[in-house]
């Protein structure tokens, strides 16, 4: 009997691996033709940007008074995005969450990923890049965007430690089932990065305690590259912004966008590698109770600000409650409310919409609707008049949302690459997971199953 | 040939003249205006003042319902330009207010400008603001210390985070060479 179950336990680690391998033999026909729209849209992007460079930021929507744009809404986003992935696999592997294994990998690929993006739109909204290096070499402690560079540079230095540790044990399987297959980049890369792994127990026992080292370093890391993004804000004497809340507004939100995209990411992984049996519609449940409740948060968050700010009211609070409630930001703010908050929420709540294809439409709504938060914070914020002007309005031009869109294009090309340098799931966690829950189901009776196994 | 000569010569320059005689005409019959900037003598900086611009016709009737563009020019690091102080519209006696909040203590020049319409020729006018001031309208508190909240406390966090992350990676890397030890030692 118990050889049976091993044998049943050795055919599913095979499936599994062959499931999780069987992407990086080759490249189909949708993946090629995927990879050179994305690589299209990001060479516009970079063709807008050099127009851009070339002609300064006039050529943007942003002025003197809107100083910032889609720019630095995205960067907020992306910041978000990469907190959440990251955040969400070491939170859930510190609360013993067994069923997180078959989705960590995606979300240190989204935090890698959104990371890069992220660092590149603060590029594309500077006017003279080339002088980017000066924060570090003359920046002032005193400032927010000083805090902001060194956080972003440790998150980055942390999630890539983390993504190389916990994908080295995949690494080497993928050297050991393909390595003679593979193109000759992909095994240079895969050689130096297992050099040296043999799987011996020392170096097993060694590589897990520098992976739990990181697991509990990253996330008060995370919260605190997310807080600090939140104080560039949070610390200027500008009305809007001026809520000592913003720190852990920002973190939900991040928390929010990083669950919603961990869907996305899960449903087109099991679609398109065929990987129902490892993730099944339990974990899109699981991760929707996260997205519902994070919801629920969000929800709390908007209202208690508004409520506070509205209460006290002054002539800036009362000018951005206007234009958010029926001036020009009202459309932008009811969608975030109805489509990016309320209805992700009441999808995952009704047990009829309950399902795969509801909780990846939640999942979308939701990242629409940070992204509508994100705006109308940035953007929003800087129409509130702080002298007697006329309040100034922003339209993004066409350079504007060709860089967005290379820059969103380069995010999922950046996804869509690292899924081919190593397994899109976590196998030898999966497969750590599976026997640890046949040990403990084993575990109540040793006594009487041990020799029947024998016997067989 | 005279039909050619019509319609590529004779048909386009009666068209131009024409337009030319029209517009001339149309620019012509633009009824002059005047505008007049009303400020108060002096003023307080913090103190709500009103900037007033009177518009007439030709006659000295008052023009009612046309916007006046109210701005002042400042200067911020040896740069000058032109803010928008906002618009007002003219009411029945021909009075466009506009409310000011002068913050700087000094002399301003305030513009108001009536860009015209199609019956009415532009006009503009300009004075200056006197303000003074009976004490800071921006009061600078002194800065609120956390003892030990500092450059150093910043530097000393971050390095920690970077030590927990060396620390984290030469664990792993001297498990990797034990490791590789182990198995050579092993086999040889």
């Amino acid at each position: 009997m118990a050889t049976g179950k091993l044998n049943a336990q050795d055919s599913w680690t095979q499936r599994l691996e062959e499931r999780a391998l069987a992407p990086l033999r080759g490249a189909s026909r949708q993946y090629i033709v995927a990879i050179s729209i994305l690589t299209a849209i990001v060479a516009w992007g970079v063709f807008a940007y050099a127009y851009q460079l070339r002609d300064g930021l006039y050529v943007t929507g942003m002025r003197d008074r809107v100083f910032w744009g889609i720019y630095i809404t995205m960067f907020v986003f992306f910041i978000g995005a990469s907190m959440g992935g990251t955040f969400i696999s070491a939170a859930l592997k510190l609360t013993d969450m067994t069923w997180r294994a078959p989705l960590t990998r995606g979300a240190e690929f989204i935090t890698v990923a959104a990371l890069i993006v992220a660092s590149l739109f603060i590029f594309a909204d500077m006017g003279r890049p080339e002088r980017a290096l000066n924060i570090l070499l003359f920046g002032r402690w005193e400032s927010p965007l000083v805090w902001d560079v060194y956080g972003l540079t440790t998150y980055m230095a942390g999630s890539l430690i983390y993504l190389y540790l916990s994908a080295l044990p995949d690494l080497a399987l993928m050297r050991a089932r393909l390595g003679t297959t593979l193109d000759p980049f992909r095994r240079i890369f895969v050689n130096v990065l297992t050099a040296g792994w043999n799987g011996s127990p020392i170096q097993r026992k060694a590589h897990g305690r520098a992976l739990q080292i990181m697991t509990v370093i990253i996330v008060p890391v995370a919260v605190m590259m997310h807080t600090v993004t939140s104080w560039i804000f949070g610390m200027t004497l500008r009305e809007p912004w001026d809520s000592p809340m913003f720190g852990i507004y920002f973190v939900g939100g991040a928390v929010y966008s990083g669950v919603g995209l961990i869907i996305i990411y899960m449903a087109v992984l099991r679609k398109t590698h065929r990987l129902e049996e490892y993730l099944p519609e339990r974990h899109f449940l699981n991760l929707a109770k996260l997205l519902a409740g994070t919801a629920g948060v969000m929800i709390f968050f908007q209202v208690s600000d508004l409520v506070t700010s509205g209460f006290k009211i002054s002539r800036e609070s009362a000018f951005n409650l206007h234009q958010l409630s029926s001036g020009s930001m009202a459309p932008i703010f009811w969608t975030y409310v109805w489509l990016g908050l309320i209805l992700p929420l009441a999808i995952i709540l009704i047990p009829y919409t309950r399902n795969i294809g509801g909780i990846v439409l939640a999942a979308g709504l939701a990242n629409v609707g940070m992204f509508l938060e994100r705006y109308f914070i940035v953007v929003g914020g800087l129409r509130v008049p702080l002298n007697p002007y006329e309040p100034p309005d922003y339209v993004p031009t066409w350079p504007e949302a060709s860089i967005l869109a290379g820059l969103v294009s380069l995010f999922v090309l950046l996804i869509m690459v690292m899924m081919k340098l190593s397994p899109s799931i976590a196998v030898s966690e999966i497969a750590e997971e599976m026997e640890g829950e046949q040990v403990a189901a084993e575990k109540p009776r040793p006594v009487v199953t041990a020799p029947q196994g024998g016997s067989q | 040939m005279n039909a050619r000569l019509f319609k590529s010569v004779v048909m386009p320059a009666v068209v131009a003249v024409t337009f030319f005689v029209l517009a001339g005409s149309a620019a012509a019959q633009e009824e002059p205006t005047e505008l007049t900037l009303i400020l108060p003598p002096q003023t307080e900086a913090g103190v709500e003042v009103f900037l007033s611009a009177r518009l007439t016709g030709p006659d000295g009737n008052p023009v009612e319902d046309e916007e006046i563009l109210f701005t002042a020019e400042f200067e911020f690091l040896n740069v000058f330009d032109f803010v928008d102080l906002g618009t007002a519209t003219t009411d029945e006696e021909g009075f466009a207010l506009l409310p000011y909040d002068p913050r700087v203590e000094g002399e301003v020049t305030i513009f108001a400008e009536f860009e015209g319409s199609r019956r009415l020729a532009p006009a503009e006018a300009s004075g200056t603001l006197q303000t003074t001031s009976v004490g800071q309208v921006y009061s600078e508190l002194p800065p609120f210390h956390i003892p030990g909240a500092n450059f150093w406390m910043a530097v000393a966090i971050l390095s920690v985070v970077w030590l927990i992350f060396v620390v984290a990676v030469t664990l792993f890397g001297v498990g990797i060479y034990r490791g590789r030890s182990a198995v050579e030692g092993r086999d040889a």
